[in-house]
């Protein structure tokens, strides 16, 4: 039999998608469905005088109608329970819910929800991460002493309008600085922006005597059922969580909102109850992506190698930590300012700033695209200087085995001169470029996923396998991933695997999807389960045979890849085309074809969509940008065709040698693009590079 | 839906069911903007009158040199028009500026004028090919010039209750040329930053016999710069000319700060582009 | 949101003052206002009907005079109004200045803008502009009024 791995992958849930058969989170429905509808706070930051809801309730219809006082002192959140299920005292954004409504249809709900009457007396509210951790600057969450942390204890924070906050330090930067030919320092920034998943968040919620339900596109579903147990106050095995298809995610989905006032508004109407929110809403208050303002200092000797680096970086967090799932309540890599490179000496200090903005949480490699659009800008204004080709200064200071990374951890192989090597071959580099065009490199490093994780295997008769498991997929290729390597393992045909996404009651605990885990723990549990079966078939058990395959993932290694990419500009308007781009990508053993190549091209596209276009603007607290139609994101028009070089001989911990790619490509576009349109003569230090930054840039005004 | 859907086959039935349920009722013919404002809770009519059975309304003709575009034809279907094409290649292009092709496949000639969008793409053009519009209500029918239709943002001199039925683009004086270009510096699947159509006829000495300059997106209707054609008008229209031309459209551009840029840069970026427009009408 | 607006009236800047310090008689002057009442000191409730392209709205709400120099003929109004039929509200801060321009006055309002629920969905450049007609129409209005 060839190897499975060499034909390119059917998706499992390929055919329903395509066929319109799939069935999401807003096409569930039960029997008495009541609908729920909010409302929000129209100020940024205001005090909950009274909430009146008689005119609400009066609506034909309506069922119920919840305020703060009926949910209070429920707050939630995914690690940091700061977010209140309504708000009583304080709302904190403009959106931020004061009120919940169930209702027959969803009409009615939404006429009621329009109906709630508030009376609100405006606060001081603060939207810039300085003012905010400003000595003095008005308080955010003046309780916040009292909040609950899932599972740890809070980090202390240095101001109480902190989520956040991180220093590290490593080898002797001082004497680094001292050292150095040079010293650089800039600043960068980088607005919020969205996900933008097809599929809007959806939920329905019921009881069912000691049992709660959800069926949502949560797509950590063990991670919401221990947040909804703290939140309600009910056993963890009391509740059920089922996510059929999630439609998207890119991290956004880590978070729920609506579920927390379904809970109690089918509890206290005793039907079910759904939401699925407007897109204009998932805009508006949904987890984004933090915007930040990065000041990088580094010093380099003669030949432009690192000798120290300094930096300090602000995230906005908005309203409430509760997106983010990790104890120090930041994006992922929010200390990460020079990934893929050897940094001797160096002292990093980042802080999560509580402001009156949307919540923001986890997207597509949090923290990365931020640092890294402020570490290549940066290394790029370095080499200029210097006068030392980029590409030149990046291979000098790429990171090699037994060098320290920006952690100051070791690192014991890298790819990355061979990432780069590769770069300067596929994408022509230094092949002359016609008038008007630039061409810029930015590289990037991410870790692969880490976790743990068991399913459960059964071989039958005819030897057959079915595997079940409660990670959720969404659209990365999950069950696909894992009937391959089930069916490599022990040498059948993928048909002949049965991969089935089981509810919390049905299966052993699972972390969910996230932080480019997937291939690494769910395959390697896969992977241990397929060889289990075969060493008890071998053995002579009789079928059916079911065993539990596990993995505890806790290996610390990096993908590499490097962008070269080639930019048009129009030096009248300062429009820009990206013309050309290649991705090397050092991706292990490559388990799913398509999807690899789905999710490089992707992730080429969702940065592209960053470096470009993509801004979630903010005006006095407020999102103008509350609609695809002002909130943009590439269409295929606008996604040039990438040369796409993948390097798979360098095996990783996952299944076969396989390594992750899902959060592996989007973080360096912004900095590849950014970094050619300097090369052709206009150097942004913003995202989005607007045709108007541009221009200004051109014209020698400040970008 | 919380709405009763009509679709009536005859035009008379239309019109009676929307001067019977009044305020309460709404016109659709492809629901493309209709639905975003429903869809927004920003409009709740009882009852939605879909014009796509009237048949009437619909097809691209010939009319004695005049084009004449039926309200419901597609956006689609008038950018592969032959007709379309003949009269007036630029009118083509305008058409085909519009959103995406699934978009264009649902959306309406009609529909566009009538929901005055001022950064679409086809009122500018038309607007610089003197169209008009018939519009019809129970009281009678008339035309309307576009300079009339549009009134302001997403505001037209149509009464309540009436409808277009086509539009009409008179045949060009021989040796026209026209253009639009549209401005879209961040992705191919947006409204116009700035956009510009323009026609143009020489003389036969070279001097402009007639010109005009319509800037979309900047302002709460189309604009027409008539300055600017006034100095090009009877003049030799040499670089220096549509410089000069250009810079007064720019001063003629009325924009407002969005996320598709300042108004001032847009106010600039209408110079660039109606000097791009005009150099490729006497290239 | 911000928006300015500034325009001479060829009237006396007194008799424009005692004009738009009438608060009912300055309603008046925008369009779509009706049912203004008094609602306390220096305070008014009243209705607001608009019509931004298809989408017509609802006001009701309260003007107050936050702050009045007579002598300098400034003044600072708040509005804070619901919009019942889509839900949202508007909240405006606004400075009125008046200043001798010849043997006319000058007038110029500026006011901070905030549309919040659904009805700020209708988008910042299609509020603006309606913002913008309003005041246009007002400034114009109040000019025939004291004239
Ligand atoms: C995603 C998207 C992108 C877009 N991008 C662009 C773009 O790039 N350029 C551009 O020019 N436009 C763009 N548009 C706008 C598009 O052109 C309009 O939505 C469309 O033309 C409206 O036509 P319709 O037939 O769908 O109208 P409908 O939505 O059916 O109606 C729109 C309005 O017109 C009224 N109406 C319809 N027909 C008549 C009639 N015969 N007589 C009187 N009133 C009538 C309706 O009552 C309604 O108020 C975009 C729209 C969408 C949804």
């Amino acid at each position: 039999m060839t190897d499975v791995l060499r034909t390119p992958e059917r998706r499992v849930e390929g055919r329903e998608k395509v066929t319109g058969t799939a069935r999401y989170a807003a096409d569930a429905a039960r029997e008495g469905m009541l609908h729920a509808a909010f409302a929000g706070s129209p100020y940024p930051h205001a005090r909950v005088l009274a909430v009146d809801t008689a005119a609400a309730r009066a609506v034909p219809g309506v069922r119920a109608v919840l305020t703060g006082a009926d949910v209070r002192p429920a707050r939630f959140g995914r690690r940091l329970l700061d977010w209140p299920v309504l708000a009583w005292d304080r709302v904190r954004f403009i959106g931020d819910r004061v009120a919940a409504v169930a209702a027959d249809t969803p009409e009615a709900a939404e006429r009621a929800a329009a109906l709630v009457d508030v009376t609100y007396e405006e606060l001081p509210a603060v939207f810039d991460m300085d003012a905010a951790l400003a000595p003095g600057a008005p308080l955010i969450h003046p309780d916040a002493a009292d909040y609950r942390m899932l599972g740890v204890t809070r980090p202390p924070v240095p101001h109480p309008n902190a989520q956040g906050h991180q220093v590290h330090e490593h080898g002797d930067p001082a004497a680094g600085f001292a050292a150095a030919a040079r010293v650089f320092e800039h600043e960068l920034a980088l607005p919020p922006v969205h996900h933008a998943y097809l599929e809007p968040r959806a939920a329905l919620v019921w009881i069912d005597g000691a049992t709660v339900h959800v069926v949502t596109t949560n797509k950590a579903p063990f991670s919401l059922r221990a947040q909804l147990a703290a939140v309600a106050g009910v056993a963890e095995d009391a509740i059920v969580v089922h996510t059929p298809h999630v439609g998207g995610d890119f991290g956004g989905k880590g978070l729920s909102l609506d579920e927390w006032p379904l809970y109690f508004l089918a509890r206290v109407t005793g039907r079910p109850v759904r939401s699925v929110l407007r897109y204009a809403d998932e805009l508006q208050i949904s987890n984004t992506r933090h915007g930040a303002r990065i000041r990088l200092r580094t010093g380099v000797d003669r030949d432009g190698r690192i000798t120290a680096h300094e930096a300090r970086v602000r995230f906005d967090g908005g309203a409430y930590a509760a997106g983010k799932p990790i104890p120090f309540l930041m994006p992922g890599e929010a200390m990460a300012t020079l990934a893929g490179y050897r940094v001797p000496a160096a002292r990093v200090e980042a802080t999560c700033a509580y402001t009156n903005h949307l919540p923001a949480g986890h997207d597509r490699a949090p923290g990365q695209p931020q640092n890294s659009f402020a570490a290549e800008s940066h290394l790029d204004l370095i080499a200029r200087e210097l006068g030392v080709d980029p590409l030149e200064l990046r291979e000098r200071n790429a990171i090699r085995a037994g060098d320290v990374d920006v952690h100051g951890d070791e690192w014991h192989a890298s790819e990355m001169p061979r990432v780069l090597a590769e770069l300067r071959r596929a994408s022509g580099w230094g092949r002359p470029l016609p008038p008007g065009h630039g061409r810029g490199v930015a590289l990037g490093a991410r870790h692969v996923g880490r976790g743990k994780t068991s399913l459960e295997l059964t071989l039958d008769e005819r030897g057959d396998v079915v595997v079940r498991s409660g990670v959720t997929d969404q659209g990365g290729g999950a069950l696909t991933m894992i009937g391959r390597v089930v069916a490599r393992e022990l040498a059948i045909a993928p048909e002949r695997v049965r991969v089935e996404q089981v509810d919390t009651a049905r299966s052993p605990v699972d972390p969910g999807v996230g932080g480019s885990r997937v291939t690494m723990v769910h395959g390697n549990a896969a992977l241990d389960g397929a060889r289990k079966l075969a060493a008890a078939r071998d053995a002579g058990a009789a079928p059916p045979i079911r065993v539990v395959g596990s993995a505890d993932q806790t290996a610390h290694m990096f993908g590499s890849y490097a962008y070269a990419v080639e930019v048009e500009l129009d030096r009248e308007t300062g429009a820009f085309r990206v013309v050309d781009a290649t991705l090397v990508a050092d991706v292990g053993t490559v388990i799913n074809p398509v999807a690899v190549r789905g999710q490089l091209e992707g992730g080429f596209a969702f940065g592209l969509g960053q470096a470009l276009m993509e801004e979630l603007a903010i005006v006095g607290g407020r999102v103008v940008t509350a609609s695809f139609g002002e909130y943009k994101i590439p269409s295929i028009a606008d996604v040039p065709p990438l040369r796409l070089v993948l390097l798979t001989d360098a095996p990783g911990p996952g299944p076969f040698g396989a390594k992750s790619v899902g959060e592996l490509a989007n973080p360096a576009v912004v900095g590849a693009v950014a970094n050619a349109v300097a090369d052709a003569g206009a150097r942004v230090l913003t995202l989005p590079i607007s045709a108007e930054k541009v221009l200004a840039a051109l014209r020698g005004g400040a970008a | 839906m919380s709405y009763a859907y009509h679709e009536p086959s005859e035009l008379d039935e239309a019109l009676a069911l929307l001067a019977r349920h009044g305020d309460d009722a709404h016109a659709v013919a492809g629901a493309t903007a209709f639905m975003l404002l429903y869809r927004q809770g920003l409009l709740r009519p009882s009852h939605v009158v879909g014009l796509r059975r009237v048949r009437s309304l619909g097809g691209i003709r010939d009319d004695g040199g005049a084009l004449v575009i039926g309200a419901t034809a597609t956006h689609r279907e008038a950018e592969r028009s032959p007709l379309v094409a003949r009269h007036c290649a630029a009118l083509a292009r305008a058409f085909a500026s519009v959103a995406t092709v699934r978009v264009r496949n649902q959306a309406t000639v009609g529909g566009n004028l009538a929901h005055a969008d001022p950064a679409q793409d086809p009122p500018a053009m038309l607007l610089a090919l003197d169209a008009a519009v018939t519009a019809v209500s129970p009281g009678g029918t008339r035309e309307i010039p576009l300079a009339e239709l549009f009134v302001d943002v997403l505001t037209t001199s149509l009464a309540p209750g009436e409808l277009i039925t086509a539009v009409r683009v008179p045949a060009l004086a021989p040796g026209t040329r026209a253009a639009y270009v549209k401005f879209l510096p961040r992705t191919a699947d947006d409204y116009a930053t700035v956009s510009v159509a323009a026609t143009l006829r020489r003389s036969e000495d070279g001097r402009v016999a007639d010109v005009r300059v319509v800037l979309g997106a900047v302002g709460p209707t189309p604009i027409r710069a008539t300055s600017a054609e006034d100095a090009l008008r009877g003049a030799a229209p040499d670089a220096a000319r549509i410089a000069e031309a250009a810079a007064l459209a720019r001063d003629a551009a009325d924009p407002i700060d969005d996320v598709r840029g300042s108004a001032a840069y847009k106010r600039e970026m209408a110079r660039v582009w109606t000097e791009r427009a005009l150099r490729s009408l006497v290239a | 949101m911000k928006l300015a607006h500034s325009s001479t009236v060829p009237v006396p800047v007194e008799r424009v003052w005692t004009v738009v310090m009438d608060v009912p008689r300055a309603a008046a002057c925008v369009p779509g206002v009706s049912g203004v009442s008094g609602a306390g000191e220096d305070r008014f409730r009243g209705d607001l009907a608009v019509q931004v392209g298809p989408v017509r709205l609802s006001f009701s709400g309260e003007v107050a005079i936050v702050a009045r120099d007579d002598a300098a003929h400034r003044a600072t109004l708040r509005a804070d109004a619901k919009e019942a039929r889509l839900g949202g509200s508007v909240h405006a801060s606004v400075e009125i200045a008046l200043a001798r321009a010849g043997e006319g006055c000058a007038l110029r309002i500026e006011s901070d803008l905030q549309v919040a629920g659904r009805i700020g969905e209708l988008g910042q450049p299609l509020i603006q502009r309606k913002a913008d007609q309003l005041l246009r129409e007002f400034g114009a209005c109040l000019a025939r009024t004291a004239a």
